[in-house]
């Protein structure tokens, strides 16, 4: 139930982490992270300027690069979150990219895109030559969190509609922002023919899986049980960095 | 992913991303969600035992989770294969250093389980496996009061029914004879079709050790601890607490499931904090006196008292004193200076024209004098006026807003008189004006009328109040003068003037002349009959008026004509007796052409010659006007 607790060890990013990805099930959970979390990636490519065909073919070879590749030897095991390590990895993979396309306007080998001689020179994510060139991480973060967010309310979403209780979600989820809701519990509780009562224990109840879901989701990208509060709390003042 | 929400978020007021999930405020979402989570383990200093560690005491469950963690000890989930049931699973907090526990364990827990009602959590079995002592519980699959209460606040009426709820189980209990002793919203319980059930009966006293000293230390750990819901003698003597504490206890949820707060100190009542019943608020009161002897005695005392509450329909609230009761008042008082006003107005514009004859504007003085009366009639009838209007209107949305608040606020009244007064006024200044008779006649009948509806209006209400017992007799009395007395004196002065109006000049009829000719023609006369009082006595006095007397008849000033008459043959005047009766006579068929016939009568019977008295009489009463000639006295 609770991600904190002792099966900690068992997420995603810690498996990656400890094999180094070198370990089928490395692998697999790396794959998984990555599905999780294309959209922010997608939309940071978006936002570089790229159009959205531009940017999913982009998005697809960068994690394609990033799966085939032993990159992950080099993620900081001590400090390293996957959202970071994917930033890093990303902003890398775009200066390769432009790299190899002046090279290309240049008149370059079109065919040979190496992309690897440097990673395996420098650790992804700490080097950058122009920084400045880049659209804030901030960005990265908020649709980081975004994405997140999607994650937890799906999952609730289809706790509820496992359990026959579909319009359950659709009716109650204003109040997962909190009790300012100009909605009326009383409005909802006709809505899905339950009395008063039940109405505030399924709004609890809806709150506390989304909470855990969401805890759960962080867990799967950060190292240690202590992390997950302090990414939730990252995470949240990346929302209210109004840098859109 | 519809975006659904309007694009401002209602809880932080920012407007939402258009690609944010659900149509929700992610910064809102995650902040709450960064709340909610970890609530289930308050107390992390001792860690409950682990699911494996209690499996292998527990072989006859398979346990599943842990639902809560508190001072009496954690409750997991779990299941009964063999009855296919899910139950609670409470390992108790046992103090090492308590040798009575075994013994009070097994006494306490054997009544517990005896306990039997749909609103009380049913133990199913207690004992001890291992190191742990268990209660086995139903599973109540919901929330606890808390938990719901951060979910939203509950309205006066679901409080109400959660309280009978309550009620009810304590009052079972109470027949048992155990007391829970830790009533607080964490051992009340919703489950998933929000029906109340009530937790952890008698905990308190089962773990709680016998001697009093022991307790205090137990509190200093925070084991029992939540004071803010125990009875004031229950912090004292705990080992002398009767069913009333748990009264006390209900008392404090019953206040914050109303207010949100909890009842510490000099505490407002609910319904200054929310728009409640004030009748809720004397049965909060008494469950929270501090003496118990004062408070409810029994759980079924509160139950019927609210249940009293949801039959009859609550009186006005004390939000009655807000806006509206004050737009109420004011339109009232509006009202109430307009009826002063426009009369005092009316007579100031009257007294200017009327004095506008032409031989009294004889100098500049007087001019100025009247050009400043006639400026404060107008800006006082311009005021007046306005003060009708505001007054009425001020009734109207008064009145609206009471409709709203479905006769909940107060002012009604007020707001009635308000807009009711004038255009009832008007009506009867109309009905006034199909009256036969003089102008007085009118107006003394209008005021009659007037101080007649509203006394009616204005005391029907209060002896309503009374006979209700409602009111006690001295507001009904002060209400009695106020609305009899301020009537009486107003038309005291109303009726006051017009009387002394009417001594000076009491002409009847003024239908075909106008006001201010009625006054100036007055004055005129008056005059005349001044000037004849000046004169010495004798025939030229007689002459003088005679010729007033006729002049007054023939314009109907039927006063003047009586005095003059009388002053011919007045004193000093012996010898002019068969002027003063040809005088009578004239003056008698005079006023009978003009149709005054009493009049008429009452001037011929002054007559002291009986043969022209009896002709005057006749002619009269046959309307035989045509001849005017005096018929020669006869001896």
């Amino acid at each position: 139930m609770n991600p904190t607790s002792n099966n900690f060890h068992t997420t995603r990013w810690t498996i990656v982490l400890k094999a180094r990805g070198e370990a089928p099930e490395a692998k697999a959970a790396l794959s998984d992270l990555c599905q999780a979390y294309y959209t922010p990636v997608l939309r940071f490519l978006q936002r570089e300027g790229k159009s959205k065909d531009e940017a999913e073919e982009l998005a697809q070879s960068f994690f394609a690069r990033l799966l085939a590749k032993n990159s992950i030897q080099n993620a900081d095991p001590q400090k390293g979150r996957f959202r970071s390590y994917l930033l890093g990895a990303l902003k890398h993979f775009l200066v390769e990219n432009r790299r190899n396309q002046s090279r290309l306007k240049r008149g370059g080998d079109a065919q040979h895109q190496s992309l690897d001689e440097p990673e395996s020179e420098v650790s992804p994510g700490l080097q950058l030559p122009d920084p400045t060139s880049f659209i804030p991480d901030s960005y990265f973060d908020r649709e980081w969190a975004l994405a997140l967010m999607d994650r937890g309310l799906q999952t609730v979403e289809a706790t509820l509609t496992k359990n026959g209780k579909s319009s359950h979600f659709e009716t109650l989820k204003p109040w997962l922002m909190g009790d300012a809701s100009s909605l009326s519990q009383a409005d909802a509780a006709t809505a899905l023919k339950i009395s008063p009562g039940a109405i505030k224990v399924s709004i609890h109840r809806l709150r506390k899986d989304f909470a855990e879901a969401i805890r759960a989701e962080i867990a799967q990208t950060v190292n240690t049980p202590e992390e997950v509060s302090e990414e939730l709390c990252y995470l949240i003042e990346a929302l209210s960095l109004t840098g859109v | 992913m519809t975006n659904l929400q309007p694009s401002n978020c209602p809880q932080c007021g920012k407007p939402i991303p258009e690609n944010a999930p659900s149509g929700l405020c992610p910064s809102c979402v995650l902040a709450k969600a960064a709340t909610t989570a970890n609530q289930t383990n308050p107390n992390p200093k001792s860690p409950p035992p682990s699911l494996d560690e209690l499996a292998s005491h527990f072989p006859d469950l398979e346990i599943l989770e842990v639902i809560g963690v508190g001072g009496m000890g954690a409750v997991y989930k779990a299941r009964q294969p063999k009855l296919d049931r899910f139950v609670a699973l409470k390992i108790l907090h046992v103090h090492d250093d308590d040798p009575a526990f075994e013994e009070r364990f097994n006494r306490e827990a054997r009544v517990l389980a005896r306990l039997n009602h749909p609103n009380i959590v049913t133990v199913f079995d207690f004992g001890s496996a291992g190191p742990y002592h268990f209660l086995l519980m139903e599973l109540i699959d919901g929330v606890n009061l808390r938990q719901a209460m951060q979910a939203g606040r509950f309205s006066s009426a679901e409080a109400l029914t959660l309280v009978q709820e309550m009620c009810a189980a304590l009052k079972s209990a109470h027949e048992d004879g155990i007391l829970h002793r830790d009533i607080k919203p964490e051992n009340i319980l919703l489950d998933s079709q929000g029906r109340l059930k009530i937790a952890d009966f008698g905990i308190a006293k089962l773990l709680g050790p016998d001697e009093p000293h022991n307790f205090t230390l137990t509190r200093q750990d925070a084991l029992l601890g939540s004071p803010q819901y125990m009875a004031p003698e229950q912090i004292e003597s705990p080992e002398d607490v009767d069913q009333r504490a748990d009264i006390y206890s209900l008392g404090v949820v019953f206040y914050e499931l109303l207010t949100g707060e909890l009842p510490i100190g000099r505490f407002a009542p609910p319904s200054a904090k929310n728009e409640i019943d004030a009748r809720i608020d004397e049965i909060v009161f008494r469950t929270l006196e501090k003496e118990r002897d004062a408070r409810f005695q029994s759980a079924e005392d509160v139950s019927t008292k609210v249940a009293s509450l949801s039959q009859s329909p609550p009186p006005p609230t004390n939000s009655g004193k807000g806006k509206t009761a004050r737009f109420a008042t004011a339109s009232a008082i509006l009202t109430g200076i307009s009826i002063p006003l426009i009369y005092f107005c009316f007579f100031t514009l009257f007294s200017v024209n009327s004095s506008s004859g032409p031989q009294e504007i004889s100098n500049r003085s007087e001019n100025i004098a009247v050009f400043w009366v006639r400026l404060i009639g107008i800006s006082g009838a311009l005021l007046a006026v306005t003060t009708v209007i505001l007054g009425f209107f001020l009734g109207i949305s008064a009145l609206s807003d009471i409709r709203q608040s479905n006769g909940q606020k107060r002012g009604l009244s007020r707001a009635t008189f308000a807009t009711l007064t004038w255009p009832f006024i008007v009506l009867l200044v109309i009905i006034s004006m199909f009256i036969p008779g003089p102008m007085e006649t009118k107006f003394v009948f209008l005021i009659l009328l007037i101080s007649f509806s509203v006394i009616c209006w204005a005391l029907i209400p209060t002896l309503r109040r009374w006979a209700r017992n409602e009111q006690s007799l001295g507001a009904l009395s002060i209400r009695f003068i106020a609305v009899i007395g301020i009537p009486v004196l107003l038309s005291f002065g109303v009726v006051d003037g017009l009387v002394t109006e009417w001594h000076k000049d009491p002409e009847p009829s003024i239908s075909e002349t106008s006001v201010t000719a009625y006054y100036s023609q007055s004055r005129e006369l008056e005059g005349k009959l001044r000037a004849a009082r000046e004169l010495p006595p004798g025939s030229q006095r007689a002459l003088t008026f005679a010729s007033v007397a006729e002049e007054a008849a023939l314009e109907g000033r039927l006063s003047i004509a009586f005095v003059a008459c009388q002053e011919i043959d007045g004193p000093g005047q012996k010898n002019h007796e068969t002027l003063a009766n040809t005088t009578r006579y004239k003056c008698a068929l005079i006023l009978g052409r003009q149709g005054y016939t009493s009049e008429a009568t009452q001037i011929a019977s002054k007559i002291s010659a009986e043969s022209l008295k009896r002709t005057a009489l006749i002619k009269i009463s046959k309307r035989e006007f045509d001849d005017n000639s005096i018929p020669p006295p006869t001896q």
